[in-house]
């Protein structure tokens, strides 16, 4: 396959993933009992699409399943068959493999042994209304072939062609003579005469049709020439007939080629065969309205977000534009400064025009970060479907509820954060809501609620996932983390801390240990995805009531919210994300202690402290006067640092095209003075310095 | 000749024009993703031939070729679509389409079906 192809593959791969995620929202409404016909069309063309273009691209065995999904999809936007629940559960099934064919490449050589079978419950269920004239379009896709061959092929001498178009015919663009061509083409005219219908100038009129063709042809079946008019008949008056080879109806119809071109004074008497299109002088234009239900339903929109129309571009190209836009802000920063230290008449007004850029890159800036932006909804979607399927495997009632769902996050980051939120849901319908029993028992309602929310907070998105279940027990807690040997015995935590005991490595509460959640693993590495991200991850819950999870994460990937902190006279960034506090150190208890180094108190707890100077290897100058407290995957540690200085927006340039991954730093960023600054990473600093290797 | 491609699909845009020049038309091509867009545009584009899917989100190709004809436009209107049932192909000639060509389609069917259209 050539590259072009192989290209338009690609397109149609994604497009593919538009259309199995627009199947599911559709086809999980349809479960929950909306049977609107917009959703079923909107389904229904999604299920057509894919089907169209796999077969276009030749992915066999894609385009058959969905075909099939379409014929029973077609049945319901007829109203032929009402939504039920097993059709839509037997649909749900056929898109989970078609998305497991879809993964595998899409070709023959992706086909699943499954689809045979599952093929044959959608034609059972297809079957199953009894309706037989509208069984599938397997027929109807033979049609393409066979649809104009209605009379029997007969092999017949010669034909005359009598064809007069109506004013229609002309109104829709068609030119006879193309269509005398094409006779001409697939067979041998032995006459053709063209008369006009109009009898004098007086009768004329330009918004008529007069001319008509009179042609006989020999070597050519008659279905041959009908297709040629297929799309035309209605529009003309036409008659093909077979005609004896020795009653020729033609005056010189032997004669070889016979064109006779008439003027408006054409004789009309030469009518021969007075045919029924010989009888009136024109047709009257009767519009006659197309009952079709495809037209009835696909009037209004579907959805309305559908209606924004985009363009594809490719990551890199916009990642290219967003680098160039943050050095357009340093430049304008440096600017900036330099303006300030200018001394001389013009520097009002230099100083204006500065003014005037910094709003236009921040705007500008904002504006092509906006691209990369995409709604959390598209991470949301596939929730609901595996809240479905998880409900009735637990037999457990849920409403899951949605909010926020326009909230925008980095395409990164929302990509990142699809799989620790499908664990976290997962985890909150298996751990935290009890069954339909338990719930009864402890005076609750039978469904249980778990609710994700996303919503935009300075600078930074937070989402929430809440059950109102049976919530975390800490003692239970408590003590499975001192069995596991995670929490010493003698070691005293606060309930939040017990908490967050949960995200620990290795840790796992569930009685059994069940195939939905799975043994623990996950979320110790759901921390660490969002760590990773830059963000954060709480939980709150109370006994009895239920869990609140809340995740938060920064914007974008590209910008960062620094704090700014002066070690030995050099600038570092702290992310903001990860600072819970600032303390000063004299006013802070401290002291060193053998086993773990030098720790500091905080909040009735004890905090190891890493020395930033002496951790960098700076030799220069220090005071060493305040504690950052940050947050590293659920530890707490103190940064000493000289001073805080401030905090803005930076933007991180990667260190490891120059350098190989620096322990300790997250990356750098070009300050407004031209300086570099770099950007110090908690994670790694932690787990590199000698305290967690004392720990 | 100008022609306007009307389909949803953005990959399918793109085979129809690869499948065209393969064919040796020589055509410039105008693309719009939906019937409502076609319809907004057809003003502006002034093509001489229309090639439109079928089924589509917010207007659908024969709702959009009833409205252009309701206005009186004459331009050359094909379907190039995945079914193609009698009932489809006897609405879109009442409605005033020069032909309809089936997915998959071929190089052949697209000379076919031209050929009486625009020569």
């Amino acid at each position: 396959m050539d590259e072009e192809l192989e290209e338009f593959r690609a397109i149609f791969l994604d497009e593919c993933l538009e259309n199995i995620e627009l199947l599911e929202s559709g086809l999980m409404r349809m479960g929950e009992g909306d049977s609107d016909l917009d959703t079923v069309n909107e389904v229904f063309r999604a299920a057509h699409s894919i089907k169209g273009g796999a077969s276009t691209f030749g992915f066999n065995p894609m385009a058959e399943l969905t075909h099939h999904m379409e014929t029973l999809l077609d049945e319901m936007r007829a109203e032929r068959r009402p939504v039920v629940e097993e059709d839509v559960d037997l649909l749900l099934n056929a898109l989970d493999l078609l998305q497991t064919i879809l993964t595998a490449g899409g070709d023959d050589d992706s086909d699943h042994p499954d689809r045979a079978s599952v093929q044959v419950k959608l034609e059972k269920s297809v079957a199953n209304t009894g309706d037989i004239s509208n069984d599938s379009d397997a027929a109807a896709t033979k049609d393409v072939n066979t649809e104009v061959i209605d009379d029997a092929p007969t092999a017949i001498s010669k034909l005359l062609i009598q064809f007069l178009p109506k004013p229609e015919f002309y109104k829709r663009g068609n030119d006879p003579l193309l269509l005398i061509r094409e006779i001409a083409r697939i067979s041998s005219v032995e006459s053709l005469r063209v008369s006009s219908r109009c009898s004098d100038w007086a009768a004329f009129d330009p918004s008529e049709s007069f001319l008509e063709w009179v042609i006989q042809v020999s070597n050519v079946e008659k279905a041959d020439i009908l297709e040629i008019f297929e799309w035309v008949d209605t529009d003309c008056d036409l008659s093909v007939e077979e005609i004896p080879t020795e009653a020729l109806p033609i005056d010189k119809a032997q004669a070889p080629l016979n064109v006779e071109v008439s003027g408006l004074e054409a004789d009309k008497s030469k009518d021969v065969n007075a045919k029924d299109a010989n009888t009136k002088e024109s047709t009257p234009v009767t519009a006659q309205p197309t009952q079709n239900d495809s037209s009835k339903a696909a009037k209004k929109p579907a959805k309305p977000n559908q209606e924004t129309s985009s363009i594809r571009i490719a990551t890199d190209k916009i990642d290219h534009l967003i680098n160039l836009v943050g050095e357009l802000v340093i430049t304008q920063s440096m600017l900036s400064r330099v303006s300030d230290s200018i001394d001389d008449i013009d520097r009002d007004s230099l100083r204006e025009r500065v003014t005037d850029l910094e709003h236009n890159t921040r705007d500008l800036q904002e504006s092509v970060m906006q691209v990369r932006m995409l709604p959390i909804s598209s991470a949301f979607s596939r929730l609901p479907r595996l809240v479905r399927d998880l409900s009735k495997k637990l037999d457990k009632k849920v409403d899951l509820q949605l909010e926020g769902e326009t909230t925008e996050l980095d395409k990164t980051v929302l990509e990142r954060m699809i799989d620790p939120l499908v664990h976290l849901v997962r985890n909150g319908l298996d751990h935290g809501l009890e069954t339909t029993e338990e719930r009864i028992a402890a005076g609750k309602s039978e469904v249980g609620i778990l609710k994700l929310s996303a919503r935009q907070a300075s600078g930074s998105v937070v989402i929430e996932i809440k059950d109102d279940g049976k919530g975390i027990n800490p003692e239970r807690i408590l003590t499975l983390a001192r069995e596991r040997g995670i929490v010493g015995e003698d070691e005293e935590l606060s309930l939040e801390q017990i908490n967050q005991l949960i995200f620990a490595p290795g840790f796992s509460t569930a009685e059994e240990v069940s195939d939905v959640s799975g043994r623990g693993v996950g979320m110790d590495v759901v921390r660490r995805n969002i760590v990773d991200l830059g963000g954060r991850v709480t939980v709150h819950s109370e006994l009895g009531k239920g869990t609140l999870i809340e995740i938060k994460l920064p914007l974008s990937l590209a910008i960062l919210d620094g704090q700014l902190v002066s070690v030995a006279g050099e600038t570092y960034v702290i992310p903001i994300l990860s600072i819970i506090e600032t303390l000063e150190l004299t006013k802070t208890e401290h002291s060193t202690v053998p086993e773990r180094g030098e720790i500091c108190q905080f909040r009735g707890e004890y905090l190891s402290m890493i020395r930033m100077a002496s951790y960098f290897n700076h030799s220069g100058e220090k005071s060493e006067n305040l504690v950052v407290v940050v947050d590293t995957h659920g530890k707490r540690v103190g940064l000493v640092v000289d001073q805080v200085i401030g905090q803005q927006q930076v933007v991180i340039k990667p260190l490891d095209k120059n350098y190989k991954n620096v322990s300790g730093l997250a990356g750098a960023t070009i300050m407004s003075d031209g300086s570099v600054a770099l950007i110090m990473d908690p994670t790694s600093i932690y787990e590199s310095s000698y305290v967690a290797e004392a720990a | 000749m100008r022609v306007m491609i009307v389909d949803d699909s953005t990959s399918m845009r793109l085979i129809v024009k690869r499948t065209l020049k393969r064919v040796g038309y020589d055509m410039e091509f105008m693309e719009a993703d939906d019937g409502s867009v076609a319809y907004d545009k057809i003003g502006e584009y002034n093509p001489e031939l229309v090639l439109c899917d079928w089924n589509m989100p917010i207007m659908n190709g024969i709702d959009f070729l009833k409205a252009i004809r309701e206005e009186g436009n004459t331009v050359k209107f094909g379907f190039v679509t995945t079914e193609s049932t009698a009932e489809m192909r006897a609405a879109a000639k009442e409605a005033g389409a020069q032909f309809l060509i089936a997915k998959p389609f071929t190089e052949e069917s697209f000379e076919k079906a031209l050929r009486p259209v625009i020569g």
